[in-house]
C-alpha cells in the first residue's frame, strides 16, 4: 500500500536521481521532469476525454431510454476513437469570409487554455506540476481566458450565428466569474491559504461542502455556467444558434473545441473535489485515484444536469448571476469571516 | 454614444428549430427582436393543384401529406367532405372508428408539439419520453391500416378493413397508461422552473389579436376563446361525446402547452367513451365505385384538426376529378400571427413561439 | 417552493437511468411487423385476370403491364407486369381495386439499391408452350396512334418540300415571295430549324407564321450587325 500511495513522487525523483548521476546539473534535471510532467498530462488528458464522451453518450443515452453508442467494441468503447479518426481525415474547410488567422488560431487558443488548467491541480498527495502558491487564483485567471477563444471563433468566422454565440459567451462569463471567485473565495477563507494542496490537507477532519453548502451550490451553478454546459450552454444553443461560436468549424478544428470543453470539464470538476470533496484525501485507495473517483462522480451530476433540463434565457440567465448569486455569495462571505472572526 | 447596428439573420429554411421549411427573416438588436418576416413555400407540392388531376378516391393518400403527423385528421376532413358532396351517411361504426382514430391522430400529434417543444427549448430528453408513447399510437395505425406515419386508413364512406382484434387491448391499455404519461411530463417539464420561466409571459397573444387573425384550434383556445369546432359545428357524431374545452388565460406560451396537454386528456376521454358505445355492424356505406357528383355542386367543409381550423372547400363540374380543391390550412394561418407575438421578445423567445404555434409546414405550404 | 419542479425533473431523468430500454437493435433484433403491414407490393401472376383494374386505381401510375391473347381460347394472358416501387405511396387502393387479390403486400421492408431501376419490380410470366396471338390490330393501335403517324408522314413531306422548293412551301406561311426565300436562306439546312417549322406548319399555322416572323426578325438582326 505504501508503495503505491508514492508511486508517482518516487517514480519521479528516481528520475531526477538517474538524470542527475548521468551527470546533468539539478536545474536540467528538474526541466527534463517538468517536460516529462506536462507530456504524461497531455496523454492522459487525451485519454480521459475519450472516456468521458463515451460516457457521456452512454449515461445521455441510458436517461433517454436508449443504449447509446454499442456497436464498436465492448460496449462501444471505441466510438469515440472512431469518431475522432473520421474527424481528423475530414477535409478541412475554412469558409472564403472568414478572417483566416483568427480563425486559425481559435481553437488551439482554446485547447492550451484548457490545458495549462491542469497544471496547478494535485493529483495526489505532492503530486501537482507546479504547486503553485497562487493555485486558485491561477485557475480562475487562466480558466476565463477560455472566453477570448471563444470569442475569436465566434468574430474569426464572420458568421451571424457565431457572433451571437460568442457574444453570448462573454456576457455570461463576465457575469459568472465573479459569483465563482465569491464562492471559492470563503473556501479560501477558511483554509488560509490559495496553495491548492494546502486547501485540500486543510479538509482532513471535514470537508468543505459542509462548512459551506451555500458557497458549494453557488459555486456549482456558476461553473455549469462557465463550463458552458447545459442548462447554461448559451453560446452553443444549438436549437437557436445551429452550432453558436462553432457553426463554421468542421473537421479537426472542431474537434479541438470539444475536446477542450471536456478537458475544461474535468479540470472544473477535479477543482470542485479539490475545493469541497478533499481533493485526493480519502480512505483505503492511494491518493492519485481519490481525485479521478470523486472528479467523475461530480462530472456524472453534470451531465445528469444537463440531459435533465430546459436552456436558460439568456436575460434571465444574466439576471439570476446579479441579482441572486452575487448578493448571496457576498452575504455568505461575509458570514464566514464574521464567523471566522469570533472563533479566533 | 457608441454606434450600434440591427443584424439580420434568417432563422431557417435550414435551421434546428424551425420545424420543416419555416423561415424567418428576423432582424435583430443584440438578442430583441426588432421585426419579423416570415417566408413560406419551401415544402410547396401543389396538393390542391395535384386533386384536379386526381380521381376523388385518387386523392384520399395525399390528405396524410398535409399534416403528416396527425394522418387521420385531413383524411378524416376530405373525406366527409366529399361525402357531404354526394350526400351519403356513414354506418354507425364506420362513424365511431372515424372519431377514434381522429382523436388517437391528435393525442399523437400533441404529444409530439410536447417532445419538439421540449427539444427546442434544450430538454432534449423530454422529446424522447414522448415519443416512446407516440409509438404506440404509431403501433396502432400500423395494426389498422399497415402505415404508421402517413396511413391511408378511411375511405370515402367508410372503411375498407374492420379494426383489427389486437387493436383493442392495444388502445386500452394505451389509454391506462396515458395518465402516467402525462404525469411524466408535467414533472419533468411542465413544473420546471426553468421551462416555465421561458414560457411564462412571452409570445403573449390576446383573444382580439387571435380573432382578428384567424387564429384556431388550441391557440386561440390557449387566448381565453372557447371555440373548438367540435362544438360548436359538430360533424360526424361528435355531438354525442361529452368532452370539456381547455382554455388558457394570457395566451402566453405557457398556456398553448397546458391547453394541449389538457387536450390529451380530454381526447382519451372521448376515446373512452367511443370504444364504450361502438356497435358492431358494417363498416362502409354504398358509394358507387367511380364517383361522379352533381355537376356545379360545391362544398366547404370544416374540422377540428390538432393545429386549428381544417377545411376542405371542393368544387364539383360533374366528372370524376374535383375541378377544384382548396384547403384552408390552419398552420399557415396560425404562422400568421408569429410577427404579432415575437416582436419585442428574445430570440430564445423566438424558437419558444414557433414551437407553440405548432405550425405543420407540409400544410402551411400545400 | 423554487427547485421543486427542478428536482422531481432530475427524479425522473435519474429513475430512466436504470431502467430497461426500449429501443430496438435492429440489424440483429427485426421489428415486430403487424399483419397489415404494407412492405413490398407483390403480384401473384397467377391470379391477375389482366383487368386492368389496379392501374386505373393507382394515383401515381405506378403500374403498368402488357397483354397477349391465347390463340385457341382468345382469352388474355399477362405478358409482363411492372410495379415501379419508387413512386407508390402504399396507399392500399390497388390491392382493394383488384377483383381476384392477385397484388398483396408483403412484409419485406429492406430495400435499399443502388440503382433506381433495382427499385423496380418486373414480372414476367412464363407462357413457353402457349401460342401467343399479338392484340388484334386495332386493338391495340388506338386511335390516338395513328393521328401521331399520320402527322409524322405530314411533317416528313413538308420538310421534303421545303429543302426541294423553298419559295413556293414557305410563301404559305409569309406574306411575300421575297421573304419566303430570305426565310429560306436563313434556315439554310439547319435540320433542327426545318423540321420545327415543318411540325408547325402542319399542326399550327397561325404559330408556324408567327414563328417564322421571328426567325425573320432573328436574321434581319444578324445581317446588320454583321
Ligand atoms: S399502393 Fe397506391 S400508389 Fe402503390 S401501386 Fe397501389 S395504388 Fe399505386
Ligand atoms: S386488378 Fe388484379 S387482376 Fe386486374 S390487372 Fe390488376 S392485378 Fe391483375
Amino acid at each position: 500500500m505504501k508503495g503505491a500511495e508514492t508511486f508517482f513522487v518516487d517514480l519521479a525523483r528516481a528520475i531526477v536521481n538517474g538524470l542527475e548521476n548521468m551527470g546533468m546539473s539539478a536545474l536540467g534535471a528538474e526541466i527534463i521532469l517538468l517536460i516529462i510532467k506536462f507530456a504524461c498530462i497531455a496523454g492522459i488528458v487525451t485519454v480521459n476525454i475519450i472516456i468521458l464522451i463515451w460516457l457521456e453518450r452512454k449515461i445521455s443515452g441510458f436517461i433517454q431510454l436508449r443504449l447509446g453508442p454499442n456497436r464498436l467494441g465492448p460496449w462501444g468503447v471505441f466510438q469515440t476513437i472512431a469518431d475522432a479518426i473520421k474527424l481528423l481525415t475530414k477535409e478541412d474547410i475554412i469558409p472564403s469570409q472568414t478572417d483566416k488567422i483568427i480563425f486559425r488560431t481559435a481553437p488551439i487558443v482554446f485547447i492550451i487554455i484548457s490545458l495549462m488548467l491542469y497544471v496547478v491541480l494535485p493529483f495526489g498527495d505532492g503530486m501537482a506540476i507546479v504547486d503553485l502558491n497562487l493555485g486558485v487564483l491561477y485557475f480562475i485567471s487562466v480558466g476565463s481566458l477560455g472566453t477570448i477563444a471563444l470569442l475569436m471563433a465566434g468574430w474569426g468566422s464572420n458568421n451571424k450565428w457565431s457572433l451571437l454565440g460568442a457574444m453570448r459567451s462573454v456576457a455570461q462569463m463576465i457575469s459568472y466569474e465573479i459569483p465563482l471567485v465569491f464562492s471559492l473565495l470563503a473556501v479560501v477563507m477558511i483554509a488560509g491559504s490559495l496553495n491548492m494542496s494546502d486547501i485540500v490537507n486543510a479538509q482532513d477532519k471535514i470537508w468543505f461542502v459542509f462548512l459551506q453548502p451555500v458557497a458549494f451550490i453557488t459555486y456549482f451553478i456558476a461553473a455549469t455556467a462557465e463550463l458552458n454546459r447545459g442548462p447554461f450552454d448559451m453560446p452553443e444553443a444549438e436549437q437557436e444558434l445551429t452550432a453558436g461560436a462553432y457553426t463554421e468549424y468542421s473537421g479537426m478544428r472542431w474537434a479541438l473545441f470539444f475536446l477542450a470543453e471536456y478537458t475544461n470539464l474535468f479540470a472544473v470538476s477535479a477543482l470542485t473535489a479539490i475545493m469541497f470533496f478533499g481533493g485526493f484525501k480519502g480512505p483505503f485507495l492511494p491518493s492519485w485515484l481519490w481525485l479521478p473517483i470523486k472528479a467523475y462522480i461530480i462530472m456524472l451530476v453534470f451531465f445528469w444536469l444537463k440531459w435533465t433540463l430546459p436552456r436558460i434565457r439568456m436575460d434571465h440567465l444574466m439576471a439570476f448571476s446579479w441579482k441572486v448569486l452575487i448578493p448571496v455569495t457576498l452575504a455568505n462571505l461575509v458570514v464566514t469571516g464574521c464567523v471566522l472572526h469570533f472563533l479566533k | 454614444m457608441l454606434e450600434t447596428d440591427f443584424i439580420t439573420i434568417n432563422v431557417g429554411p435550414q435551421h434546428p428549430s424551425t420545424h420543416g421549411g419555416l423561415h424567418a427573416e428576423t432582424v435583430l438588436d443584440g438578442e430583441h427582436i426588432v421585426d419579423l418576416k416570415v417566408h413560406l413555400g419551401y415544402v410547396h407540392r401543389s396538393v390542391e393543384k395535384i386533386a384536379e388531376s386526381r380521381t376523388y378516391t385518387q386523392f384520399i393518400p395525399y390528405n396524410s401529406r398535409l399534416d403528416y403527423l396527425a394522418t387521420h385528421l385531413p383524411t378524416m376532413g376530405y373525406c366527409q367532405a366529399v361525402e357531404k358532396l354526394l350526400g351519403i351517411s356513414l354506418p354507425e361504426r364506420a362513424e365511431y372508428i372515424r372519431v377514434i382514430m381522429a382523436e388517437l391522430s391528435r393525442i399523437a400529434s400533441h404529444m409530439l408539439f410536447i417532445g419538439s417543444l421540449a427539444i427546442d427549448i434544450g430538454a432534449t430528453t423530454g422529446l424522447i419520453y414522448c415519443f416512446r408513447d407516440r409509438e404506440r399510437i404509431m403501433d396502432m395505425f400500423e395494426m389498422t391500416s399497415g402505415q404508421r406515419l402517413i396511413s391511408s386508413y378511411m375511405r370515402i364512406g367508410g372503411f375498407n378493413e374492420d379494426l383489427p382484434e389486437e387493436f383493442y387491448p392495444a388502445v386500452k391499455s394505451f389509454l391506462d397508461d396515458l395518465p402516467y404519461m402525462l404525469d411524466e411530463y408535467n414533472n419533468l417539464l411542465t413544473g420546471n422552473e426553468i421551462l416555465q420561466a421561458r414560457l411564462k409571459n412571452t409570445g403573449i397573444l390576446s383573444a382580439e389579436d387571435a380573432i382578428a387573425y384567424g387564429v384556431s384550434g388550441p391557440n386561440l383556445r390557449a387566448s381565453g376563446v372557447a371555440y373548438d369546432i367540435r362544438k360548436a359545428e359538430p360533424y360526424g357524431i361528435y355531438d354525442r361525446f361529452a368532452f370539456d374545452i381547455p382554455v388558457g388565460q394570457k395566451g402566453d406560451n405557457m398556456d398553448r402547452f397546458v391547453v394541449r396537454i389538457r387536450e390529451i386528456e380530454e381526447s382519451a376521454r372521448i376515446i373512452r367513451q367511443a370504444l364504450k358505445d361502438m356497435p358492431e355492424g358494417e363498416i362502409k356505406a354504398k358509394v358507387p365505385r367511380v364517383i361522379k357528383p352533381e355537376k356545379g355542386k360545391e362544398v366547404y367543409h370544416r374540422i377540428e384538426s390538432s393545429k386549428g381550423e381544417l377545411g376542405f372547400y371542393i368544387v364539383s363540374d360533374g366528372g370524376e376529378k374535383p375541378y377544384r380543391l382548396h384547403v384552408r390550412a390552419p398552420s399557415f394561418i396560425n404562422l400568421g400571427v408569429l410577427p404579432l407575438i415575437s416582436r419585442g421578445g428574445k430570440l430564445q423567445d423566438l424558437i419558444a413561439n414557433i414551437a407553440t404555434l405548432d405550425p405543420v409546414l407540409g400544410e402551411a405550404d400545400r | 417552493m423554487w427547485g421543486s419542479g427542478i428536482l422531481k425533473g432530475l427524479g425522473i431523468t435519474f429513475k430512466h437511468l436504470w431502467e430497461r430500454k426500449i429501443t430496438e437493435q435492429y440489424p440483429e433484433e427485426r421489428p415486430k411487423l403487424y399483419p397489415r403491414f404494407r412492405g413490398r407490393l407483390m403480384l401473384n401472376p397467377e391470379k391477375c385476370i389482366v383487368c386492368g383494374m389496379c392501374v386505373k386505381s393507382c394515383p401515381n401510375n405506378v403500374l403498368s403491364f402488357t397483354e397477349a391473347r391465347l390463340k385457341e381460347s382468345k382469352k388474355k394472358v399477362l405478358t409482363s407486369y411492372t410495379i415501379d416501387h419508387q413512386y407508390c405511396m402504399f396507399c392500399n387502393l390497388c390491392v382493394e381495386a383488384c377483383p381476384t387479390n392477385g397484388l398483396y403486400f408483403s412484409h419485406d421492408f429492406e430495400w435499399a439499391a443502388f440503382k433506381r431501376e433495382d427499385i423496380k419490380t418486373v414480372y414476367e410470366p412464363d407462357l413457353t408452350g402457349l401460342e401467343l396471338l399479338a392484340l388484334e390490330e386495332g386493338e391495340k393501335k388506338s386511335a390516338e396512334k395513328e393521328a401521331e403517324d399520320k402527322l409524322l408522314k405530314g411533317v416528313n413531306a413538308m420538310i421534303a418540300a421545303i429543302k426541294k422548293n423553298p419559295a413556293r412551301a414557305l410563301s404559305k406561311v409569309v406574306e411575300s415571295e421575297e421573304e419566303a426565300l430570305k426565310l429560306s436562306e436563313i434556315l439554310g439546312d439547319d435540320e433542327s430549324k426545318i423540321k420545327k417549322l415543318a411540325e408547325l406548319m402542319v399542326s399550327d399555322k397561325e404559330k408556324a407564321a408567327k414563328v417564322a416572323k421571328a426567325f425573320l426578325i432573328k436574321g434581319q438582326k444578324k445581317e446588320q450587325e454583321g
